[in-house]
């Protein structure tokens, strides 16, 4: 389900600051207690090149927002790249002045 | 790049108390898999409930030596694989022998992968008279999380059941390629490999 907020950030925008985020070195993984293994990224099974290599493909129509279950005043994005024929998923929300990756998978 | 130290506060999403601010502490930290425990990282403690929410970018080498640590994978295969096998390795370096078996074997799943080696060629070698025999033997590879995924995939690419199919192929290929020729095609390159295990 995808949620329009007035001010929210446009998908431009979304990919331009994720590879910021990337780039820099400037975000967090999530961990709910745990350290998700779906996470490739946190858990060192793609480099952030990689993830940069997904995000930088990812086209609008690869692309969802929703609010986070646990709190609705901050947005969860998906990007679902294609490459190689293969389908990722990369799922992150941004906590100035980074950004926290909740998923990175096949 | 951001380098948090201990002590450090940050925001991140808790599962039980929503937008929060977060302290950096030293706790162990298990992965969802139960594939074993980061001990001893520094993590983003929720200051409300005290769980831990996140985990900052520095920790990844460490979080990444636990989660490859390596598992055995178990075939069962006929007695003559194994053999072709060890024929194969001391083919290619006599003083090595076995300890090439393993390199070599992923050094075939890495060509499927990659499409070097047609997919489609180990499902025809698998209906070979070579192929038809009891499986009475086992070939244990400890192999980390990163192959084991690789063989999915390439499980999936060949359209095979399983990897112990898989295993079998390559073998079957590796008789083809290695065994059976006088000289074999890739043998420089084979030889190269086998000189990294000296």
């Amino acid at each position: 389900m995808q949620f329009v907020l007035e001010g929210a950030m446009g998908f431009t925008e979304v990919k331009a600051r994720i590879l910021n985020c990337l780039r820099s070195g400037e975000y967090d993984h999530e961990a709910r207690g745990k350290i998700e293994v779906k996470n490739l990224l946190a858990c060192g099974q793609v480099t952030e090149e990689d993830v940069i290599r997904l995000v930088s493909r990812t086209n609008g129509g690869q692309y969802v927002v929703s609010p986070h279950h646990a709190d609705q005043t901050v947005m969860v994005h998906v990007f679902r790249p294609i490459h190689h024929g293969v389908t990722w998923y990369i799922k992150f929300y941004f906590i100035e002045p980074g950004a926290v990756f909740i998923s990175v998978h096949l | 790049m951001k380098i948090v130290k201990e002590g450090d506060k940050s925001k991140a999403v808790c599962d039980t108390c929503g937008l929060t601010s977060v302290t950096y502490r030293l706790r162990d930290v298990p992965f969802t898999d139960d594939v074993g425990i980061v001990k001893n990282i520094l993590a983003g403690v929720c200051d409300q409930c005290g769980h831990v929410v996140s985990v900052p970018r520095q920790c990844t080498p460490k979080i990444k030596a636990v989660y490859e640590a390596k598992k055995s994978a178990e075939y069962r295969l006929p007695a003559h694989f194994i053999d072709i096998l060890s024929l194969a390795s001391s083919k290619i370096d006599d003083e090595i022998g076995d300890a090439l078996s393993k390199p070599l074997l992923l050094y075939y799943v890495h060509k499927l992968n990659n499409g070097e080696i047609p997919a489609k060629i180990i499902k025809e070698l698998l209906s070979s008279e070579l192929a038809s025999a009891p499986s009475t033997k086992r070939l244990s590879l400890k192999i980390t999380e990163r192959t084991e995924r690789e063989l999915g995939d390439v499980v999936q690419k060949t359209g095979l059941h399983s990897s112990t199919e898989l295993i079998k192929g390559i073998i079957l290929k590796i008789y083809e390629d290695i065994v059976k020729p006088k000289t074999p095609k890739h043998m420089k390159e084979l030889k190269t490999i086998a000189a990294t295990f000296g």
